[in-house]
């Protein structure tokens, strides 16, 4: 489903001429099956947010592979790489990252208006979607109006209203309470089950840890681990 | 994504930041309104001027220089395909003389084909047209033509046309014959042009031949009895070019109102490009709003716009999106700008006249007809296209700046 090989990425800092390369990715090779719920863990700075961007497309990576449902990735410019997430991928983003200026129901339903899909069908998946997620009531409501277990919910909504085969998220529920956090764990592990969504997600909470099928630890750059629990 | 969300996306943003919005299209306005208002006064005057000429002449009169065209050539010219009808008018060269009540006129004798000139311009203020060659039509001015200064009413008076013998001399031996008036002219189109013609029927100029032949001239100043002028109608403006070419081909010189509209149409429209060139640097002026304003909003945006390109949104819908937002601004400035521009055109068309007539003391200014601002359709799209492509390449920079945000730096952005 997903295979990474030689993946490596770097960061430059400095003045044109005194730029200094710091690695933030090396070397990365690993593989998730579809339908499993990956974990990636490790301290503050040690690249797993990258690897992540890296796996979404948003930026590409100076040398290796991402091979995504077969499709290579690291092989697609800017614009295909956008037409990519939109039809394949969904990410949940740690802050949610809703659109203020759209209700709840139009944040989940932009990425269908952006698809070009007609108005009749978008309300008939996000009205799913939000029911499935535990959202019929929030639909009319912005963000800045809901509960942060809410928004994270909207997030989740938004990323599954394109029925993608992989969900990317970084750390979901960094920004909840522990009791919210259940309920998003919950919410996730039920997916994977019921629809075979495979998750891959960067957490520094246990509890996320443990939900996985397996847990890699992100350290230096390199990856490390990776065994079924 | 539709282009109906497109536009949704768009007025969306719009109504979000209404005020700087609305100061930018205020700013867009101004601009082209400046733009449209100084160009018609180009556009007026042109077509003040085009008017002086055109109220003077026929646009499908073609005249002939010549005090004697070959019968042949008349045939000839007659059977062009572009003529419609040829017209000839004939004044006697002769010094002649007509007194009505024995008081003298100034008016003159001209000859010509009523049946012509009825299919033509010709008409009349009162009376009928004459049915004999001893009936008349005289000019509008007739009556004011006598040398006692006296308006006197001539409809349906009888007047008397002399042709002496010897020139001037009185008391020599001389012809003399009666026309009655049995109509008046309408009057010239120009209210300082003066009509004192006497208009007699083309059928008399035999007599005044005859006459004349009676008194022995010699013979060559009998070929030039008469002086010609030689009008050939076009059957429309488009072939007026073709037919004057075919008539100077048979060797004579020729005349057209279009060769005068021509050189007028040269200076007047370098004079509209000037005038739409400074015009323009208003809508340039305007168009640093739309940058400004477009930059903002990509500014203000970048964590929005991160989030659409991480979500899926291509960077080619991005800039489009922009773009044509301030596309959106340039039309709705434009269409603005036309409708006052309107409103600005016809108060300044009645209110210049009048405010002229105060300063210069001048009652002419009114009725001169003169327009100052006339704002036509060519008019109208050459300041659009400027306005909306100004808009258009003032948004495209603040675009492509947002289709190159990065994602993860706009998303970790709080604005």
């Amino acid at each position: 489903m997903i295979q990474v090989s030689e993946l490596s990425h770097h960061f430059t800092i400095g003045k044109k001429d005194t730029y200094k390369e710091i690695p933030v990715v090396q070397h990365v090779n690993f593989q998730v099956e579809e339908g499993e719920v990956v974990s990636i863990v490790g301290r503050s700075g040690s690249g797993k947010s990258t690897l992540l961007h890296l796996l979404a497309g948003f930026m590409q990576p100076i040398e290796g592979r991402i091979l995504l449902n077969k499709t290579e990735l690291t092989a697609m410019n800017e614009e295909q790489r956008a037409q990519f997430r939109l039809q394949s991928l969904g990410f949940i983003f740690q802050n949610f990252q809703l659109l203020p200026g759209l209700t709840a129901y139009e944040n989940v339903e932009f990425p269908l208006v952006l698809m070009g899909i007609e108005e009749q069908e978008r309300k008939v998946r996000v009205d799913e979607i939000m029911e499935r997620v535990g959202l019929t009531s929030v639909g009319p409501h912005y963000p800045n109006e809901l509960s942060g277990g809410q928004q994270q919910r909207v997030g989740i909504a938004r990323a599954l209203i394109n029925r993608p085969a992989i969900i990317l998220a970084d750390e979901p529920t960094g920004s909840l309470d522990s009791e919210t956090e259940k309920d998003i764990l919950m919410l996730i592990q039920s997916l994977n089950q019921k629809e075979g969504i495979t998750f891959i997600i960067i957490t520094h909470d246990e509890a996320v840890a443990q939900a996985a099928d397996r847990t890699y630890t992100m350290h230096d750059g390199q990856l490390i681990g990776g065994e079924r629990l | 994504m539709t282009f109906k969300e497109q536009v949704l996306y768009i007025r969306r943003h719009m109504k979000k930041n209404r005020l700087r919005v609305f100061m930018t299209i205020l700013a867009t306005t101004m601009g082209t309104a400046f733009l449209i208002v100084l160009a018609s006064i180009g556009f007026g005057l042109h077509e003040t001027a085009e008017r002086e000429i055109l109220s003077n002449a026929n646009i499908t009169e073609v005249k002939v220089w010549a005090d004697q065209m070959e019968e042949k050539d008349i045939r000839t010219i007659s059977q062009l395909p572009g003529v419609h009808i040829f017209a000839q008018r004939s004044r006697v060269t002769i010094p002649d003389s007509v007194y009505f009540n024995e008081i003298e006129s100034n008016g003159e004798l001209e000859l010509i084909d009523y049946d012509i000139e009825r299919q033509l311009d010709f008409k009349l203020k009162e009376g009928r047209f004459p049915e004999t060659d001893r009936e008349v039509v005289v000019g509008y001015h007739f009556g004011e033509s006598f040398i006692d200064g006296e308006k006197k009413d001539v409809l349906g008076k009888a007047i008397q046309y002399v042709i002496p013998k010897d020139g001037e001399e009185e008391d020599g031996e001389q012809f003399e014959d009666t026309f009655t008036i049995v109509g008046i002219k309408e009057a010239p189109a120009r209210e300082w042009n003066s009509d004192s013609t006497i208009f007699v029927s083309r059928t008399y100029q035999p007599q005044i031949m005859d006459v004349y032949k009676q008194f022995e001239p010699a013979e060559e100043m009998i070929d030039s009895l008469f002086y010609n002028d030689y009008a050939i109608h076009a059957k429309s403006a488009e072939v007026v070019k073709d037919l004057k070419a075919e008539i100077e081909a048979l060797g004579y010189n020729t005349y057209s109102v279009l060769d005068e509209i021509e050189q007028f149409d040269l200076f007047f429209t370098a004079f509209k490009m000037g005038l739409v060139f400074v015009g323009t640097i208003a809508v340039l002026i305007a168009s640093i709003g739309i940058f400004n304003t477009m930059t903002m909003a990509v500014t203000e945006r970048t964590r929005e716009i991160g989030v659409m390109k991480a979500l899926g949104m291509s960077p080619k819908l991005i800039q489009r999106l922009f773009i044509m937002e301030s596309a959106w601004i340039g039309v709705l400035g434009t269409a603005i700008a036309i409708v006052i521009s309107y409103g600005v055109s016809f108060l300044a068309n009645q209110l210049l006249p009048l405010i002229l007539e105060f300063a210069m003391k001048d009652e002419g200014v009114v009725d001169a007809g003169i327009t100052f601002s006339t704002i036509t359709l060519p008019l109208i799209l050459i300041a659009s296209t400027i306005s909306i492509a100004v808009a258009i390449i003032s948004g495209f920079r603040p675009a492509k700046k947002a289709t190159k945000i990065d994602i993860i730096e706009a998303m970790r952005t709080n604005m």
